[in-house]
């Protein structure tokens, strides 16, 4: 059943891949306000990358404090092996969406790193997240590894929230920055930006769906291994 | 076409970085069953 599971999705996250790809490099014409402001309109299609990256590892942080909480609850290793996965892949998420945003900067900009809000949170977001896996990886206890951890996942949710959504949107904030989230907001990109966006986004969660799922089994089974070889010690 | 090229780039990028952890992970993977 979880086999059959897998390749369904994966033929799904293929499909849609893909799609979103042809349609956005074929099919999407160039966003004239990003020509009008930067010189290329379809540099406005790496928000079809970005953004689903941004979004998807906000939402790969929140599921780990819930996954975290789940284990201080029930003190299920299982739990603390979904968390962690959520926690290593988001930051690798997260990472990339630094990367393509920066890539937009030096083509928007002129500069690959202008210290924006945007720009700064993010890192800040991604500074949190580093600092929970070199946490993790210090501790050689697995019980107070997996309960540390949990308690760290929930606060860097809760810091989560106000890095994405909180500070980059207060008024004072929005006006120092350069970001063209304004443009998307107010609808200044037509239908078929919004269609291959969304199409985009499932993709991506699909991948991180799988990458969490494969992350998640490989921690359970070097526990086991673990747990082996100790009990193979004691005898 | 070309200036389609920075999309390109980033969809690429993106890509090469995704397989590459998962690269890592079947090759972890692996090496725990070997064991």
């Amino acid at each position: 059943m979880r086999r059959w599971t897998s390749t369904v999705i994966n033929i799904v996250m293929g499909l849609l891949m893909a799609v979103a790809f042809a349609l956005a490099f074929f099919w999407v014409p160039p966003a004239k306000e990003f020509a009008e402001r930067y010189g290329n309109g379809h540099i406005a299609k790496i928000i079809f990358v970005h953004v689903p990256l941004a979004i998807v590892s906000f939402v790969g942080f929140i599921a780990a404090a819930g996954f975290g909480l789940a284990y201080l609850v029930k003190r299920n290793a299982r739990w603390d092996d979904i968390s962690y996965a959520l926690i290593e892949i988001g930051w690798i998420y997260a990472l990339l969406a630094t990367v393509t945003g920066a890539y937009f900067s030096k083509l928007a900009w002129g500069e690959w790193w202008s210290w924006d809000p945007r720009q700064t949170t993010m890192l800040l977001v991604l500074l949190t997240y580093t600092a929970y896996l070199l946490v993790r990886g210090s501790i050689e206890d697995a019980e107070r590894k997996a309960a540390i951890s949990a308690v760290y996942a929930i606060l860097g949710a809760i810091a989560s929230l106000f890095l994405y959504w909180v500070i980059p949107y207060l008024p004072t904030v929005m006006a120092a920055s350069a970001h063209p989230s304004g443009i998307i907001a107010r609808g200044g990109l037509d239908f078929s930006y919004r269609l291959v966006l969304r199409l985009s986004m499932l993709g991506f969660l699909l991948v991180f769906v799988q990458l969490v799922r494969f992350r998640a089994s490989l921690s359970r089974l070097e526990r086991q291994r673990l747990e082996l070889a100790l009990k193979e010690t004691e005898a | 076409m070309s200036e389609a090229l920075p999309f390109f780039l980033v969809w690429l990028v993106t890509w090469i970085a995704l397989m590459a952890y998962l690269w890592r992970l079947e090759s972890k993977m692996k090496e725990l069953e070997r064991r």
